[in-house]
């Protein structure tokens, strides 16, 4: 796939953060391996039944609904978008935007945990309501 | 790429946008970029011709002050809900006329 297929950038991320989301992505157990297709998208290939993961990446303050939608039409092939950042979140009309889209909105520390996820499951993974799940099981 | 201030004016009162200066260059002399908050109300029905405008105030300000500008977008709505504008001491440019 070439870059163009995925449409226009939308606002530039540091490369170092990317960098650093790479390595840690490539020690979870569900990911085989992490292309970049460009500096602000990653194709995240998953092990066994786990599907691809096309990932987003912003660096942005705050993401709001109108940027997701900016995002998602410009990169139809996305289905996860992350804001990368610490200092960097995102606003509750965002999340629920991008789940009615099927796509996945997390903060980065959410990332790391949303991969053990596969479809529904995945877009709607929040740390601590799925943690206590686990719990009890 | 230049825009008028009689248009800028008509798309800001069109699209009943509002714009704000926040982060480093509020406090420092030499600011690497410069951050702009734009807020439009979340039922607007020209999100994406104001997606649109907002890339044309990005590129319009970076030709004119040869610096970076970081765009956000948040709706009235979204703002109120995360205090923006109180917590990162965002200035509305229409104050600083």
């Amino acid at each position: 796939m070439k870059d163009s297929d995925y449409g226009e950038r939308v606002m530039k991320p540091l490369g170092q953060g990317v960098d650093y989301l790479i390595n840690l992505l490539m020690t979870k157990p569900t990911v085989e391996s992490v292309d970049i297709i460009s500096n602000q998208i990653l194709n995240i290939k998953r092990k066994r039944n786990y599907s691809d993961i096309v990932l987003y990446i912003v660096d942005a303050y705050s993401l709001g609904i109108g940027a997701t939608l900016e995002i998602i039409t410009k990169n139809p092939s996305v289905n996860c978008i992350v804001v990368l950042s610490n200092w960097n979140q995102y606003t509750g009309e965002a999340k629920e935007f991008s789940k009615t889209k099927g796509i996945g909105l997390f903060t980065f520390c959410e990332l790391m945990g949303a991969v053990y996820y596969e479809g529904k499951k995945f877009i709607e993974y929040s740390p601590h309501k799925d943690d206590d799940e686990k719990r009890k099981i | 790429m230049m825009m008028k201030k009689e248009k800028y004016s008509y798309y800001i009162h069109k699209y009943r946008i509002s714009i704000y200066i926040f982060g480093s260059i509020l406090y420092k002399k030499y600011p690497k970029d410069i951050d702009i908050l734009m807020l439009y109300p979340i039922d607007s029905i020209y999100i994406k011709e104001l997606l649109e405008f907002k890339n044309i105030i990005k590129i319009c300000l970076e030709e004119k002050l040869l610096m970076d500008v970081d765009m956000l977008i948040l709706s009235y709505e979204e703002e109120r809900k995360i205090n923006f504008i109180k917590n990162e001491g965002a200035i509305n440019l229409l104050d600083i006329r």
